[in-house]
Order: C-alpha cells, then sequence, then structure tokens
C-alpha cells in the first residue's frame, strides 16, 4: 500500500430509494494535497463528502483511514477522527455571536467558578480569526445572523480548521464567492496544505477547480470517471468527462455585436434609491435586450432586482414602463406579474421553488390565472398539459409532474424555478443568478434558453457575480459598486474583457 | 412514515377507533339510531371543517370556531328582536367579521395564528358573557319557525352543497391553491405574485363564515342557546381536520374531502366515550393522547427544518 494514502474508499454505495447515489467508489486521498471533486448534479459528489464525514451512512463497502477501518456513525465520529466538512447549508447558529458560534462546546474552557468569561472567548475567537484571516477584521461579538453567506461560511470554515482536521472537506462551499473571498479562501487552503492537510474540494467552477487543486477527481451517475492531474487536462476535457459528451468549448451566445431595439425603452429606471441598498440608480432596458447587472455580493445588484419586482420598498425614484404608460411605486409582485415582469431570485430553495410541492403546482403556481378558464374553474387537466409543457421546455429530470421538488438535483430544482417564470411569457425578466450551483450542462441549457428569448424580443436583467457569464451574455453590462451604478457602461461591441471590468467592480 | 401508508391513514384511523369502540361497547354503537346520531353529531365539524381547512391548508390555526358557536347566535338574537327575519343574514355576517378581525390580526399585525386565535376565542367568549346580561327580554329566544331546518330533507341538501361548494373552492380555484401554495412556502408563493395577506385573510373569512353556519345549525338543533355552547368545539375540528389527512404544517398535502372522515372519526370517539361512561375529564386526556400521536404520525418530518 502507498505510504502516502491517507484515506480510501473500497467499493462504497449508497441508495436513496430506488436512486443509486454511489456506485462502488474507489477513492484515495493522500497526504497534504488538494483534491478536486467535480461532477454534474446528482452525480453523487455531496453524497461521497457526507458520507466520509458521517452525515449519511453508506449502504456497503469499507472506509479507511491511515489504514485502520473507520465507519463513521454521526459527524462526532469524523470529528474524532480528525475529518471536518464545511457543508452547502449552514452548520451556525444564527442567534449567537461568532465567538460563541466559533467556540460552541467549548464554553468550558473558560469557565471560571461556575460563570463563563466572555471576554476571554472573544479574545480565543480574536485569535482563532486572526490566526487563519489575518488582515480581515470581524466584530467577534456580533450575531451571526448579520453577516453575509460568504462571511458565514468563511467563519465555519475557522471553526472547522480550529479542530486540527487531516482532511477538510468544501462543498461548493468557494462557488458563491467574490472574487476577493475567493482569492482569501485560496490561501487559507494553501497554506493548512503546506501544514499537511489534506482537502476535498467540490466546485462547479471548472475553471478555478484546477487552478486550485493538485488533482482532480471525475464523477458522473454515482462513479468515479477519472483521476487526474490538475496541471495536465484543459478546461474542455474536464467538462467533457463530467458530462460525458462533447460541449461547445464556448457555450455562452456567439455573436459580437450588441443586438436590441435601441429605439424601443420598456423599462426605465430612475433615480432610484433605497436606504442601505442602493442609490440613486437610473438605467433603461430596451427591447430584445440582455442587461447584465455585476458587481461584488453586497452591491446592492440583488436588492435593486428585489425592488424593480415589488419586493423590497424604495424611498425615491422612479420605476416606469413606457410601453404602457405605467409607474410602479411601491408596488406589489402581483402587480410587477400583471404588467409582464418576472423575477428569477437568487435563493432556489428558499424563495424560488415549493420543495414540498409538487412539480405541477411549481410550474403553474404563477400562471394560474391564465390556466383557469372564463368561470374561474382551473382545469386538472388543463394543469397536467401546462406542467408537463413545462418540464419538457426545459428537460427538467423528474419522475413524473407529481413529483415533490425537494426529490429533485438542484439543478433540477433551479429549472423548475426558471421555467415556472418562462411559461408565463413575460415581457422582462429579472434574473438573479440563474446559473448559480448548476453544472456546466444545465448552464448551457439555460444561456442557450436565454439567447433564444432575447431573440423573440424578450428583455432581461441578468444579475451575476459571475464576470464571464456578464461578458458571455449581456448586450450591455453595468457595474455596482457599493450601492452605487458606475458610470461607465460596457457595451458588447466594444468586447469587454475582465480585467477592465474588475476595475469598476473593487 | 412512508408517502403510501401516510395516504391511508385517514381511513386506518377510522376503522381502528369503530373496531375498537365496538369491541368494548359489545356492538351498542352499531344501531340504527346510534349511527344516525353520530353522523348528526359530525354535521357541525363538518361544516366548520370546511372553512377551517382553508386556513390549516396555509399552515395556520383557527381556534376561534367554538367562541363563533355562542357568539354569533347570540348577537343574531339580538337582531332578530329589533328586525325580524334577520337572524339568519346576521349570523353568518357576525361570523365573516370575527373572520375579518382574526385574520387581520394574524396577517397585518403578524401576531402567530396560534396566538392571535386562541387569545380572541377567550374575548370572544367573554364578550358572550358580558351580552348575556342585556339579552332582550332575559331569555334566549330562537325563531322557531326555523326549526325547520333541522329536518334532515333540508339538512343533508344544505350539508351537500356546502361541501361541494368548498370542495371546488378548494380543488378547482386560485384561492384553494394559493392557500395550499402558501403551506407549502410562504416564502416563494409571495415571490410567486400570490397575494399572501389577502389570501390569510380571506382563510379567516371563510372560516368565520361556516363557523356562522355551523352555529346556525347548532342552535336550530338544540332549540336553545347556552353559555357554554361550544366549550373545546374548535379543538375537535382542529383533529377532524388533522384526522382527515391534512399536515399540521399544511401545504400540499391538504385535503379537504378528509375533513368529513376525520368528523365521522371525532364523532364516533366522542359517542364512544360516552357510551362507555368515560367522565367528561377523561374524555378530554383521551382526546389530547389522540391528537399528539396523531401530529406525531402526521408532521412532516422533512419540513421541521423549513419551519421556523
Amino acid at each position: 500500500m502507498d505510504e502516502n494514502i491517507l484515506f480510501q474508499t473500497i467499493n462504497v454505495s449508497k441508495s436513496f430509494g430506488p436512486v443509486r447515489a454511489l456506485n462502488n467508489v474507489d477513492f484515495s486521498l493522500q497526504k497534504g494535497e488538494i483534491r478536486g471533486l467535480i461532477g454534474e448534479n446528482g452525480s453523487g459528489k455531496s453524497t461521497l463528502a457526507m458520507i466520509i464525514a458521517g452525515i449519511v451512512l453508506k449502504d456497503s463497502g469499507k472506509m479507511l483511514k491511515e489504514g485502520k477501518e473507520y465507519n463513521p456513525k454521526q459527524i462526532q465520529d469524523a470529528f474524532k477522527n480528525k475529518i471536518a466538512i464545511v457543508t452547502q447549508e449552514s452548520g451556525l447558529i444564527e442567534d449567537l455571536s461568532i465567538a460563541n458560534n466559533l467556540l460552541l462546546g467549548r464554553e468550558k474552557d473558560f469557565t471560571v467558578n461556575g460563570f463563563i468569561k466572555a471576554k476571554a472567548i472573544n479574545e480565543a475567537a480574536n485569535l482563532m480569526i486572526y490566526r487563519i484571516l489575518k488582515n480581515k477584521k470581524f466584530n467577534v461579538e456580533e450575531k451571526i445572523l448579520n453577516y453575509s453567506f460568504e462571511d458565514k461560511k468563511l467563519i465555519e470554515i475557522i471553526k472547522a480548521l480550529y479542530q486540527n482536521p487531516e482532511i477538510l472537506i468544501l462543498d461548493e462551499t468557494a462557488d458563491a464567492f467574490s472574487r476577493d473571498n475567493k482569492n482569501l479562501l485560496w490561501d487559507v487552503i494553501r497554506k493548512v496544505k503546506n501544514e499537511g492537510v489534506s482537502i476535498i474540494y467540490i466546485s462547479h467552477t471548472i475553471s478555478e477547480v484546477s487552478e486550485v487543486t493538485d488533482k482532480i477527481t471525475i464523477m458522473r451517475d454515482g462513479e468515479i470517471i477519472d483521476n487526474i492531474d490538475s496541471n495536465n487536462c484543459t478546461e474542455d476535457d474536464l467538462k467533457k468527462m463530467m458530462v460525458g459528451r462533447e460541449l461547445k468549448s464556448n457555450y455562452y451566445r456567439e455573436d459580437n455585436q450588441a443586438t436590441f431595439n435601441k429605439e424601443k425603452v420598456v423599462l426605465k429606471v430612475e433615480n432610484l434609491s433605497s436606504k442601505d441598498a442602493f442609490h440613486d440608480i437610473s438605467f433603461s432596458l430596451h427591447e430584445g435586450e440582455i442587461l447584465c447587472l455585476g458587481g461584488l455580493s453586497g452591491c446592492g445588484m440583488s436588492q435593486l432586482g428585489k425592488a424593480i419586482f415589488g419586493l423590497l420598498k424604495t424611498d425615491t425614484g422612479t420605476i416606469y414602463l413606457p410601453e404602457k404608460n405605467k409607474y410602479l411605486k411601491n408596488h406589489s409582485p402581483v402587480e410587477s406579474i400583471n404588467q409582464g415582469i418576472a423575477y428569477l431570485p437568487r435563493d432556489r430553495d428558499s424563495e424560488g421553488v415549493m420543495l414540498l410541492a409538487s412539480v405541477k403546482d411549481n410550474i403553474t403556481l404563477v400562471s394560474l390565472d391564465r390556466i383557469k378558464r372564463k368561470s374561474s374553474f382551473i382545469s386538472p387537466k388543463d394543469e397536467v398539459t401546462f406542467a408537463e409543457k413545462g418540464v419538457n421546455e426545459l428537460s427538467i429530470k423528474t419522475a413524473n409532474i407529481n413529483q415533490f421538488c425537494i426529490g429533485l438535483s438542484g439543478g433540477n430544482r433551479q429549472k423548475v424555478s426558471l421555467v415556472k417564470w418562462l411559461m408565463r411569457e413575460c415581457e422582462i425578466l429579472i434574473l438573479d443568478c440563474p446559473t448559480r450551483g448548476v453544472d456546466v450542462g444545465i448552464k448551457a441549457y439555460i444561456y442557450q434558453k436565454l439567447h433564444q428569448l432575447k431573440l423573440q424580443k424578450k428583455s432581461i436583467i441578468l444579475i451575476s457575480e459571475e464576470l464571464t457569464e456578464l461578458i458571455g451574455m449581456g448586450d450591455r453590462i453595468l457595474i455596482m459598486k457599493e450601492g452605487n451604478l458606475c458610470q461607465k457602461i460596457f457595451i458588447r461591441d466594444e468586447r469587454p474583457r475582465e480585467e477592465e471590468i474588475i476595475n469598476y467592480m473593487i | 412514515m412512508s408517502k403510501k401508508i401516510d395516504k391511508y391513514i385517514p381511513i386506518i384511523v377510522f376503522v381502528l377507533f369503530v373496531s375498537v369502540i365496538s369491541i368494548l361497547t359489545k356492538g351498542r354503537n352499531i344501531n340504527f339510531t346510534n349511527i344516525k346520531h353520530i353522523l348528526n353529531q359530525s354535521v357541525a365539524l363538518i361544516i366548520s371543517g370546511m372553512g377551517v381547512i382553508f386556513v390549516m391548508s396555509q399552515g395556520s390555526l383557527d381556534l376561534t370556531q367554538g367562541s363563533i358557536l355562542v357568539l354569533a347566535p347570540l348577537i343574531g338574537i339580538f337582531s332578530e328582536n329589533a328586525i325580524p327575519g334577520s337572524f339568519i343574514p346576521v349570523v353568518i355576517l357576525v361570523g365573516m367579521l370575527i373572520g375579518l378581525m382574526t385574520g387581520s390580526i394574524f396577517s397585518l399585525l403578524k401576531v402567530p395564528s396560534f396566538v392571535a386565535t386562541l387569545c380572541l376565542s377567550f374575548v370572544l367568549r367573554n364578550f358572550a358573557y358580558f351580552l348575556w346580561d342585556y339579552i332582550p327580554g332575559g331569555y334566549v329566544y330562537i325563531p322557531f319557525n326555523l326549526f325547520v331546518l333541522d329536518k334532515s330533507q333540508y339538512k343533508i341538501p344544505i350539508l351537500i352543497l356546502i361541501v361541494l361548494t368548498m370542495y371546488y373552492i378548494f380543488e378547482f380555484t386560485k384561492v384553494g391553491k394559493y392557500s395550499k401554495a402558501i403551506g407549502s412556502d410562504e416564502k416563494v408563493a409571495e415571490y410567486s405574485g400570490v397575494p399572501v395577506k389577502k389570501m390569510k385573510i380571506l382563510a379567516f373569512v371563510l372560516s368565520g363564515m361556516l363557523g356562522g353556519v355551523c352555529s346556525l345549525f347548532g342552535v336550530f338543533r338544540a332549540g336553545t342557546l347556552a353559555l357554554v355552547t361550544g366549550h373545546f368545539f374548535e379543538w375537535d375540528v382542529l383533529v377532524a381536520v388533522l384526522l382527515g389527512g391534512t399536515p399540521l404544517t399544511g401545504g400540499a398535502n391538504s385535503k379537504l374531502l378528509g375533513v368529513i372522515l376525520g368528523s365521522i372519526t371525532i364523532s364516533v370517539i366522542n359517542n364512544g366515550l360516552v357510551l362507555l361512561n368515560v367522565p367528561t375529564l377523561y374524555q378530554q386526556l383521551v382526546k389530547g393522547l389522540i391528537l399528539i400521536t396523531i401530529i406525531s404520525l402526521s408532521f412532516e418530518k422533512e419540513k421541521v427544518m423549513f419551519v421556523k
């Protein structure tokens, strides 16, 4: 046996009901390596990670850590064996301060005469953060819920590292990060790698995986397809292996010109402000335009999308629909929808899809007044036809339309979230990170769909943190920074480059 | 608990209770008079449940039903005294107004429905106590000519009409579908253009309205009204809806027609406890245990992580 092998799985299998999530997986990890783990949604990456971390129990097979059998029954067993995981979900308690979260369960060490020394805990927490993040400052007495998603994830990583793990698993942790925090995270990973920690790095962002890892494991349909050196492969190779078929290397739209009806403005936003979120925003959206809105997380672009749709109160300024000669002020989503505006929220599972309702109920929900007949009667037959059309429209993988969405993979949930708006046939679509957390196959599909919509003269506001997406899809690109809109507008004809855009973002 | 078994729980529970009570009472519960009695008892629960299901499908609770049963007819008596013939419409209207008030407090002031409706049930009942001293003429007078409505040939068609109307609204219109969507995921519903606040108020208005209708049949049957009328009735309705297969969290699995079976089951239990001479005190104990068992069986466990 190779001396350097720290951990391996032998013939590990796992099924969820009729679905085979892992099929005889042999996976091995060396000491001090950063291993990328990639695959489409539902390929088994997360399942493998959760089995290693003791969150999910394997059905069969064996796991060895340093040659000894390792059979975790719960996450604590993994801790004892020095394996830590940062999952896709939040692992922190929202109501507690950062310090209390970091040292949760260790209060005993800070107790004197039965009293917990809050000051000592805070100092220890500060030290933990400093040791790992150096320059980044947190107020450790502040409650977790006041921090952004990214900051929470950073805190979770610090917490995981505090246990001195030998294996650290990051499940899509970096995927939703801004550029700054990604760099920060990678520095941390490389540093702990040098201290001998092995890292399993799960991600959808292929280009970054090959950049940051030593070796990459590709999974497909619950099996490991290959393990290859990160230096030794191109992004296209990886994608091909993941999907199992040839993918166009560029899945964005191919034209190089901004093509939209410059004469026809469909949405005009003027001097729009919302306290704490964004200030004095003005722009116009034209017919058949994909207007991209980019920036770092927390720049206010998501809130702007919400405000236009009527989910966030605005203080001053106007939202005007010239085609209908209609001003929207303190409007509700109901009114926006009636005016032909669709909004795809950023957080799929809590805002986009009803997990405990069927695919059918989800798809029909925003279109019920279209499906209903004159007498307000909603025919079950019409509903089924409508939902099935939606499922076919985006080739959603589901057993049948009565399946609850909680049983779908992440990518297919995203498709449901998107298709319910496509079926509504709105004229204006506000899409907040429509490809967040989906694999390349589905991503390509969504881009293709957006381009089709554009050709059908629909207007799209595409909010995204991914530069390549902004450049790849936008007719025009607007950049927001700290709640303000930058003066500079990038136009597709000028072929904006990433470096240029970044300058305006930071 | 697998999905397949879940579906049959209402029927299993029904058969179980009928069998157990039949054995314990040595079959005394199965005869024409008693069955008729049980069905008669369940009518009130069914009517009331047809409204409450809208509230519960949204994942909320309505505990004002019992107090509506006394307050609505009481105000009706005042009104009948002033304007003869106004009894029925006023009772129904009062039910709706109570629903409107409950719904508004819950939806606009954002007081959790359990707390809001529990407190209101006390307030409403106390208001009834207060009004009781001012009853015109000092005695409860319900127009005699209306008692005829308690006869089966009127009652059954009205019941069927109510069930069919509510079934239609619940399964085949936006109101029902939006209600279930709110129960499945309120935030997603709001983001999808469901007028959440409006729907919540509407559900309580429907619930109050049917509470009013229910109170009518109650007084026509009893021929009178007492301050204790409808005590603990709201809990029987709640259990009836749950026994019908609707989860406490509401949502897509809510079943309106299940309310009928659930109501009959509750009536069978109530009737059985009386036949078995179980003291009133222990009756509540038995029903409490049943409620806990049902909720633990039907509560959608996956949803726990989404319920705050």
